[in-house]
């Protein structure tokens, strides 16, 4: 089962600008909660692309309804990336590592020249949620996938506000064009319903769990 | 604007802002190796200068990542459980992610 998202956000930055940005995006002051990166492997693949594989850290903000029974830890994160130098795609996967049962949350971003604008670039991000925990993982996902949507929309202002200092005279009037969203399949519970089947789930989790649990919320990188 | 704003938009020159390794034993070569990487990155990969597969700043890197994996393993993050899912991508970077139904 599991969650999925999506959505669609345009920059206006070029594309080389945006992949030099990528690498210098933290720190940002959207992104505070992100504690450390580091680089594990790299490499030229297939001539002309660049993949590389990037291990980072952030705090483990635990949602209100779990503060009582949560330890408040780091999780960390894998990033793996390709650039594309001839093509200009950046494709990037994120995902947690450790923690998994809980719930795991997987991100895809597919960085594109804006066909009708080659000096834009667009991003298309995909996230997958799901939680293995039996008998509370619908909560614990729609959790996760409210975390989600909040998190890409900070992600995206800290990108810019590092696109902004890095290319000051650039055209950055609109930065961050437009954006997007879709969730799928559809999230047909209404918040209180949520925040109620979340309730419920912390209740079972907190008498269940003799073991330590750490609620993996800010499973992604950007968010 | 408050000063840590001031502090992250002072990231242009020498005294830009940059995250730490997750172990300060690392951080020297994270950020000798940062610098090489991105000098490299934008003046020679992006302009598709590179002519080999070799990257300048690979002798750096095996160092440092040396020194980071050492870092995970006493905080018991284990790297098979990170590169298990994530190995078997094909490298093309169009991977069909498994989770997608």
């Amino acid at each position: 089962m599991g969650k999925y998202y999506e959505n669609c956000s345009t920059f206006a930055y070029s594309w080389e600008q945006i992949v030099t940005a990528f690498w210098k995006r933290y720190p940002n002051p959207f992104s505070t909660h992100v504690l450390s990166e580091d680089t594990l492997n790299r490499e030229i693949i297939q001539g002309n692309t660049l993949f590389t594989r990037r291990i980072l850290t952030k705090t483990n903000r635990v949602p209100k309804w779990g503060e009582r029974f949560v330890k408040s830890t780091t999780v960390a994160i894998v990033e793996e990336s390709y650039v594309d130098r001839k093509t200009k795609i950046l494709t990037t996967y994120t995902r947690n590592i450790g923690l998994n049962r809980i719930m795991s949350v997987t991100e895809k971003v597919i960085y594109t020249p804006d066909p009708s604008n080659p000096g834009h670039t667009v991003a298309n991000r995909m996230a997958w949620i799901d939680s293995q925990m039996y008998g509370f993982r619908r909560a614990i996902e729609a959790f996760g996938l409210e975390r989600f949507r909040t998190n890409s929309a900070r992600a995206s202002a800290g990108f810019v506000h590092i696109l902004q200092i890095l290319y000051p005279n650039y055209q950055n009037k609109l930065a961050l064009m437009s954006l997007h969203a879709s969730s799928v399949p559809s999230f047909d519970e209404t918040k209180e319903k949520f925040k109620e089947k979340a309730k419920k789930a912390a209740g079972e989790i907190a008498r269940q769990s003799a073991e330590k649990i750490s609620l993996v919320s800010n499973a992604n990188v950007d968010s | 604007m408050s000063d840590s704003e001031n502090d992250f938009n002072n990231i242009n020159g020498n005294n830009r802002k940059v995250l730490d390794s997750l172990d300060p034993s690392c951080n020297e070569l994270k950020h000798a190796y940062d610098t090489c990487f991105n000098g490299w990155f934008d003046d020679t990969f992006l302009k598709g200068e590179h002519k080999t597969k070799e990257i300048p700043c690979d002798a750096l890197l095996q160092i440092y990542s040396a020194c980071v994996k050492t870092a995970l393993k006493a905080r018991k993050i284990e790297l098979d459980d990170l590169s298990s899912e994530m190995n078997n991508n094909n490298t093309s970077g169009d991977r069909n992610d498994k989770r997608v139904e």
